[in-house]
């Protein structure tokens, strides 16, 4: 299938979430990612949910990856990961601030062996810093990271989201545009580099306009519910039956939308003929809209906005409207892929159309250790006994 | 030291939020980026309150880095103008919706034929197929029909927004991560190619572990199909409000009974037998009343007390922070999250800094946010236009 990445090879060593993203989306660019894992598994394994036993977190986070086991207190596999090293052209890690040094790991002793090595480091809290040996995760960056100081509806609390928008999911956006413009400066230049980023840093990133909005004024964004302190009307609007998200991002669209709900009085009115305007006076205007669109159910609503091209659209209260969605079908954004154990599951299609190289989803996860054996053989290794894997997890277990 | 992009040249036909977003990302990575305006300006220029000294703060938070060019692509000389700068440039962004930039003449095609080895990045709201391909869509309308809203508010109220433009920046980062891996192809290659994405796309590929998750007969807490009666809001305590999830800290350790004991510590001995508050899911599903005991337990506590506890409990937790207690803290200013730069008419400005840092091609705040046509003149002269081809362009409306 081939992606812009193919023939990169990248040396996953991270676990949980963040940083094994960011590594999963250089994998379907096209890259060769290798996982490489505990004999007791990635930390977000062998937790819920479960289906037919196997459990699912991994794979959302380490997709199109192989996966190798190493127990990196053994001689052999310490040589193995040496290899590794030589072999990657990007390696990814995000133990504890100062941990990977001590385990031979840290970039100075790995761009000795390999010079041209991008090394990436996805800290908590940041590399530097009182917190930085603090660990996290997505939930406490996001507090940390002012996530929660914002949204709500207005009078508070202010609350932070759930679901789709996290740390989790953010963080790695950051470090995949990190590494492929090292990956593009290292074709330019031959250098490789270190790259630092963290959960908080780029928790802090994506807040780029409200956070900014601080930074130059002194004043908290505050809470206003589904409306924009910018775009008035831009909101939320209840129904006869349903909520209808209605947007008017400017003048024309906002004439429309008069002639839409049949107010053409509404669009001659001088107190509300500007957007400016419009959020000035939002007190008056916003119970007018109230009333138009309590008449009718949003469903009927929805026909009516979009005929004279208005932005609206329903509100989703359930996963099953987005699997519905016209244009999430069309274009492909969810499908589903069999695993061996579990089953059929559902995930979602790259997020990159590419005309030249597509790039793709290469499997739905590796099991723990399922590459270990192809591993060490590409890399003349003779492959663990797997007993001796299995007593390793079974003293970690009981270790606890 | 230069950025990693130092010597691309980017023609960016964004306004707004999400292609602004990606073109500053690039920016940020040293890339000169041309921002061809219309007239009228980039219709976020226009957004506001916050203004300083005239300038919108919306505006200024999204574009960094850029030089301002004012093109009428609807006069014949304009759109030459553009395709002559297009010749130059590896990379073209655009975020119209589908359809206008081959109505104006600057789509894919007609780059293409000024320079064959384009890489040409297209953005659109509700992607390439389906019956709504060219429906206008919003922030506010995608979060809507994407389901983002789910992850707000409460049960049975009227929704709520995540009050940034997440959509919209998430869409930015896979835009630009798009452009680097095809720019990275390119370099080894030297061919370009089309690069596509939606702000829908990346709104549904966020939601990859949701969408697998609900293959689970069990979700586990974050089961996607379960209601939350309670927003995700700080805990108020004697000083700063602190982020408290309990359930989700005690992933894998004996929660029960570190909850019980964190009760006993804060004075909530009397509820620890509460059969409300059994077990995680008994403690999520009555996480309003809960919230009562702790409120009331942590009132005469600080933040530093509380957290302390939770630490010796093995149970992860931070502050709840807002942008002041943020962007004050020793940890954001270590990590260099805040920056500054000099604005051609607003003064001296606090910025957010960039995420993530490299070594040897470190991002930078090389210009300030453009006036509108600031560099018209400069840009046109350096590609070889004359002095008096520009004023022709200028006198006939072509250019400002």
């Amino acid at each position: 299938m081939g992606g812009p990445l193919e023939g990169v090879k990248v040396l996953d060593v991270a676990q949980a979430a963040a940083g094994p993203l960011g590594a999963m989306l250089l994998a379907e660019m096209g890259a060769d990612v290798i996982k490489v894992e505990p004999p007791w598994g990635d930390f977000i394994r062998n937790r819920p949910p479960y289906k037919n036993g196997v459990d699912l977190m991994v794979f959302g986070f380490s997709r199109s990856k192989r996966s190798v086991v190493l127990d990196l207190k053994q001689e052999k596999d310490k040589a193995l990961i040496f290899e590794l090293v030589k072999w990657a052209d990007v390696f990814v890690e995000n133990y504890k601030v100062g941990t990977a040094e001590k385990m031979g790991l840290g970039y100075e002793a790995l761009s000795k062996i390999n010079p041209r090595l991008i090394y990436c480091s996805v800290a908590g809290f940041g590399h530097y810093g009182p917190l930085r040996e603090q660990g996290t995760m997505a939930g406490i960056a996001a507090a940390f990271a002012g996530w929660g100081s914002f949204s709500g509806r207005p009078g508070g609390p202010t609350e932070q989201p759930r679901g789709g928008y996290s740390p989790d999911t953010i963080t790695p956006q950051y470090t995949c545009l990190a590494i492929l413009s090292a990956l593009f400066y290292r074709e330019k230049t031959g250098k490789g580099q270190k790259i630092e980023t963290s959960q908080v840093e780029a928790g802090v990133a994506f807040l780029q306009s409200p956070a900014t909005e601080y930074l130059v004024t002194g004043k908290q964004p505050q809470a206003m519910g589904s409306a924009s302190a910018l775009i008035a009307p831009s909101q939320v609007f209840p129904t006869a039956e349903g909520y209808l998200a209605v947007d008017a991002p400017n003048d024309r669209v906002w004439a429309r939308l008069c002639e839409a709900i049949n107010a053409s009085g509404l669009a001659q009115n001088p107190d509300f003929v500007t957007n400016p305007l419009r959020v000035q006076n939002r007190r008056r205007l916003i119970p007018i809209l109230e009333a138009v669109f309590s008449e009718r159910p949003a469903a009927q609503w929805l026909s009516v906005l979009k005929e004279h091209r208005v932005p609206c659209a329903l509100v989703s209260a359930d996963l099953d409207d987005i699997y519905a969605d016209p244009q999430v079908q069309s274009n492909s954004m969810i499908t589903a892929m069999e695993h061996p154990k579990a089953g059929w599951l559902k995930t979602t299609t790259v997020p990159w159309e590419f005309n030249r190289t597509p790039g793709g989803i290469k499997s739905i996860g590796p099991l723990l250790g399922e590459h270990t054996k192809e591993i060490f053989e590409q890399f003349g290794f003779t492959p663990p006994d797997t007993t001796d894997v299995a007593a390793a997890r079974a003293s970690r277990a009981t270790g606890r | 030291m230069t950025g990693a992009l130092s010597g691309v040249k980017i023609l960016d036909l964004t306004q707004g939020g999400g292609g602004p977003y990606c073109t500053m990302e690039l920016g940020d990575s040293g890339a000169e980026v041309i921002k061809l305006e219309p007239p009228e300006g980039d219709w976020a220029r226009k957004l506001g309150p916050p203004f300083v000294n005239g300038e919108s703060v919306y505006f200024i938070s999204l574009n960094r880095n850029k030089k301002s060019v004012v093109i009428n692509l609807k006069h014949p000389k304009g759109l030459e103008t553009a395709l002559d700068l297009a010749k130059s440039c590896e990379v073209v962004v655009q975020n119209f919706r589908p359809g206008v930039v081959d109505r104006l003449g600057v789509g894919y095609d007609a780059v293409r034929r000024v320079n064959s080895a384009v890489i040409y990045c297209s953005m659109s709201a509700l992607d390439s197929q389906g019956p709504e391909a060219s429906d206008p869509g919003t922030e506010l309308t995608l979060q809507a029909r994407a389901g983002i809203m789910r992850g707000l508010g409460e049960t049975g109220e009227a929704p709520v927004r995540f009050g940034t433009d997440a959509v919209a920046t998430s869409a930015g980062l896979y835009a630009a991560q798009g452009i680097l891996a095809a720019l990275y192809h390119k370099a080894r290659t030297g061919e370009g190619q089309h690069v596509k994405t939606s702000l829908l796309r990346g709104a549904i590929h966020v939601q990859t572990t949701t969408i697998t998750f609900d293959c689970a007969p069990d979700g586990g807490l974050d089961d996607p199909r379960k209601r939350r009666g309670e927003p995700a809001a700080g805990f108020k305590t004697k000083d700063i409000p602190i982020n408290f999830s309990f359930p989700y800290m005690l992933v894998g350790y004996p929660a029960d009974e570190r909850w019980k004991e964190f009760c006993r510590r804060v004075g909530l001995g009397h509820i620890v037998d509460d059969p409300r508050f059994a077990n995680n899911y008994d403690r999520m599903a009555h996480a309003k009343e809960l919230r009562r005991y702790y409120e009331e337990a942590f009132e005469d506590k600080t933040s530093a007390e509380l957290l302390e506890i939770l630490e010796e409990l093995g149970a992860l937790n931070t502050q709840f922070n807002d942008f002041p207690t943020l962007f004050s803290h020793p940890q954001i200013l270590a990590n260099d999250m805040v920056a500054e730069f000099d604005h051609t008419k607003a003064g001296r400005m606090k910025a957010v800094g960039i995420p993530w840092k490299m070594s040897e091609s470190p991002g930078e705040i090389r210009l300030p946010p453009p006036l509108l046509g600031q560099h018209t003149q400069e840009v046109l002269q350096t590609e070889g236009f004359t002095k008096e081809r520009i004023a022709d362009l200028r006198n006939t409306g072509a250019i400002a």
